[in-house]
């Protein structure tokens, strides 16, 4: 019976150990870059990237140069993990001007391997209001990523 | 013996309470921070090139004003009192008397013009509008004055757009009403070379001018719009 218990105690305090040093990580491999566009702003249009590159549009917009999804890397996570992974709508902007709604996200996967690593990527939708101006220049904005388990 | 496995048993159990709190403290959430960006480059870019040139010729001014809506200067081939010279983008010159008015080409072919784009989306289709853009209806074209720096002015209008460089101006313009578009197509570099045409006029539109014209080069500008 001791040798028993002395065996579950020991099994305890390796889970234990391996949850204290297991560190979860998450790193940026690429930011959500929707490229460069031409569009007539006169009327509504949109521009997605799905987490698999692929460019769709509507409406009069051009693409000039190709959007990329988001790319996130999970390391140190429990193995074959369900994620809960939600992002809220931001908007690109610049100083004193109008701004870019970023919506409809779209997620490669919601759990992790074997290993307790992911590839997260990112799609998104960006939307331009119809008869708003947009100069040409650079927009930017923060998209925050909440990862969680239970 | 007995008592002692009990107390260890015990002891297990708190350890494995504390580790469940701790694996549930620990799977708290986590965030990222990751940034997006976006580029607007919607200007294109319009470089004149070859001057819109419709060579020597003689034209006497109309004694009876046009109605506006009739005759030639409306894209309707049939001549009223107005005589025209027509550029077409090609280069060849015509020209045609009016009732009252004479115009005969001396010296040509004439030269189209030329203008290019850059700087425009790839592959794209854009379109091309100009208040002096030939309208196809009955609708006056905008007028834009020809002058020799001195007596009266020649009337520059019906303007006409070759976007495929075939040397006709067929491309998609509108058969009725105002507001005719052009359409063209930029290359994989976003660029895109056109000719131009048009007719100069002996007279204003629903005036009554007998014009007198000075020898000499006339000049004028027209305006078009590109746009996506």
């Amino acid at each position: 019976m001791l040798r028993r218990t002395a065996l579950v105690i020991s099994m305890l305090t390796l889970t234990l150990s391996s949850r204290i040093f297991s560190a979860e990580l998450i790193n940026e491999e690429q930011h959500l870059d929707f490229g460069e566009f031409a569009a007539n702003f006169s009327v509504s249009s949109n521009l997605q990237i799905s987490p698999n590159g692929t460019v769709m549009t509507s409406g009069p917009l051009y693409v000039l140069n190709v959007p990329q999804a988001a790319r996130i890397r999970l390391s140190g996570y429990p193995a074959n993990q369900a994620l809960t992974i939600s992002i809220d709508d931001f908007f690109l902007v610049r100083s004193g001007g109008d701004k870019f709604l970023v919506s409809d996200f779209i997620l490669s996967t919601q759990a992790t391997d074997a290993n307790g690593d992911a590839l997260l990527l990112i799609g998104a939708t960006l939307n331009i209001d119809g008869g708003k101006t947009y100069i040409d220049t650079n927009y930017s904005g923060n998209m925050i990523v909440n990862i969680s388990y239970p | 013996m007995k008592s002692l496995i009990l107390t260890t048993v015990t002891h297990v159990t708190r350890l494995a309470a504390l580790l469940l709190l701790a694996q549930s403290s620990y799977a708290t959430d986590a965030n990222i921070s990751i940034p997006a960006t976006v580029t607007v480059n919607a200007t294109i870019t319009l470089t004149p090139g070859t001057d819109m040139d419709f060579g020597q010729f003689y034209m006497t001014g109309n004694t009876v004003g046009d109605t506006v809506g009739v005759g030639a200067i409306n894209g309707v081939p049939t001549p009223n009192d107005s005589a025209y010279i027509e550029l077409l983008p090609n280069g060849t010159l015509i020209a045609v008397d009016g009732d009252t008015s004479k115009a005969s080409s001396v010296i040509g072919p004439g030269v189209p013009g030329t203008f290019s784009i850059t700087g425009a989306a790839l592959s794209t289709a854009v379109k091309f509008t100009s208040p002096e853009l030939i309208d196809g209806d009955v609708a006056s074209a905008g007028t834009r004055p020809f002058s020799s720096g001195g007596g009266d002015i020649i009337t520059f209008t019906d303007l006409t757009i070759d976007t495929d460089g075939d040397g006709t101006a067929d491309n998609d313009l509108a058969v009725t009403g105002d507001g005719a578009v052009v359409n063209g197509v930029t290359d994989a570099a976003g660029a895109l070379t056109v000719s131009t045409g048009g007719r100069i006029y002996s007279t204003y539109i629903d005036t009554t001018d007998n014009n007198l014209y000075d020898a000499g080069a006339y000049t004028g500008t027209y305006t078009v719009t590109v746009s996506y």
